[in-house]
């Protein structure tokens, strides 16, 4: 079976078909349900399967709290997946709760000094080495920044790894998104040659876990 | 949102159907869309116990430990790769 997403037992799983063309199921316990789907075959881990997954988690969290499954997670039959759920629901019922009515956006955002350490690759031994800590130190001190900016509209904030630049999740309301904007505008506009994207809102694919940092 | 000049929510576009509006999507939202796959692959409950794992064509993998699935980026990082700047 592969697995979608946890939600309140209450719940009900959208009339939708999955990503194996069956129709969506509810396995239910009193204290949260796994929304899975029965696939004779494996589900293809492509662009367009991992697209379509992400529409039916986000179906998902628009009408109830829902802690997505990591894509592609199938279990082996549905006695599995009930005692994955009968063995997690005090956890994921209380995250539930924590997570209800929020969703998750990411930002990135880059500097022109990010620009420059490009170059740190013509630098030599220690000028090389130098260049490189001045760049992570930076981008340590901008991601403390933002982290702290963002917080005036995220109930929480969490790292995620960058190949440049900073990039970083927020936990908030859907509709606090164009405050989240203007905030990230205002850095944005301090500073010649800043960039920022922003994503989202969807579903809190970072904050399912309330220990473990996600930012990984 | 001009007004700030932040770049464009493709997860936004893609609720319509399918990720349809993929192909008509700019540089800025392509950013965006990989936000949303690093997220949905990296991101999410991670379950334990006996679990299948699928990932393209390869033959189905069977886990009896804790999975954790991540994007080829942060396997990089983990291992300390770097992608091509060296002294």
């Amino acid at each position: 079976m592969l697995l979608y997403a946890v939600v309140p037992p209450e719940a009900e799983a959208p009339a939708l078909d999955g990503v194996c063309g069956h129709e969506l199921e509810t396995l239910r316990n009193s204290g949260a349900a796994l929304v899975a789907e029965e696939c004779d075959r494996q589900p293809e881990a492509s662009r367009p399967t991992a697209l379509r997954y992400y529409q039916i988690v986000d179906q998902l969290s628009r009408s109830a709290s829902a802690l997505p499954v990591r894509f592609p997670t199938v279990v082996s039959d549905r006695g599995e997946a009930v005692r994955e759920l009968t063995r997690q629901a005090p956890q994921w019922r209380q995250r539930l709760d924590e997570l209800h009515g929020l969703a998750e956006m990411v930002f990135r955002a880059t500097w022109p000094d990010l620009t420059a350490a490009a170059d740190a690759g013509q630098l030599a031994g220690s000028a090389y080495l130098r260049r490189r800590a001045a760049v992570v130190h930076a981008t340590e001190q901008t991601a403390n920044e933002l982290e702290q900016r963002a917080r005036r509209v995220c109930r929480d904030v969490r790292r995620l790894s960058a190949t440049e630049g900073v990039r970083l999740a927020c936990l908030a309301p859907r509709t606090a998104e164009p405050e989240l904007r203007q905030v990230l505008g205002e850095w944005r506009r301090e500073a010649a040659g800043r960039e920022v994207t922003l994503a989202g809102p969807w579903p809190p694919f970072s904050f399912v876990d309330q220990q473990e940092a996600a930012g990984s | 949102m001009a007004g700030v000049q932040l770049r464009v929510d493709a997860s936004r576009r893609l609720q319509g159907g399918l990720g349809m509006s993929v192909a008509t999507t700019t540089a800025s939202s392509d950013v965006a869309l990989v936000d949303l796959l690093d997220r949905v692959i990296g991101g999410g409950v991670v379950v334990s116990g006996d679990i299948v794992i699928g990932i393209a064509d390869v033959d189905l993998i069977y886990l009896g430990l804790r999975l954790v699935l991540a994007p080829a980026h942060e396997v990089e990082e983990s291992v300390g790769l770097t992608r091509g700047r060296t002294p």
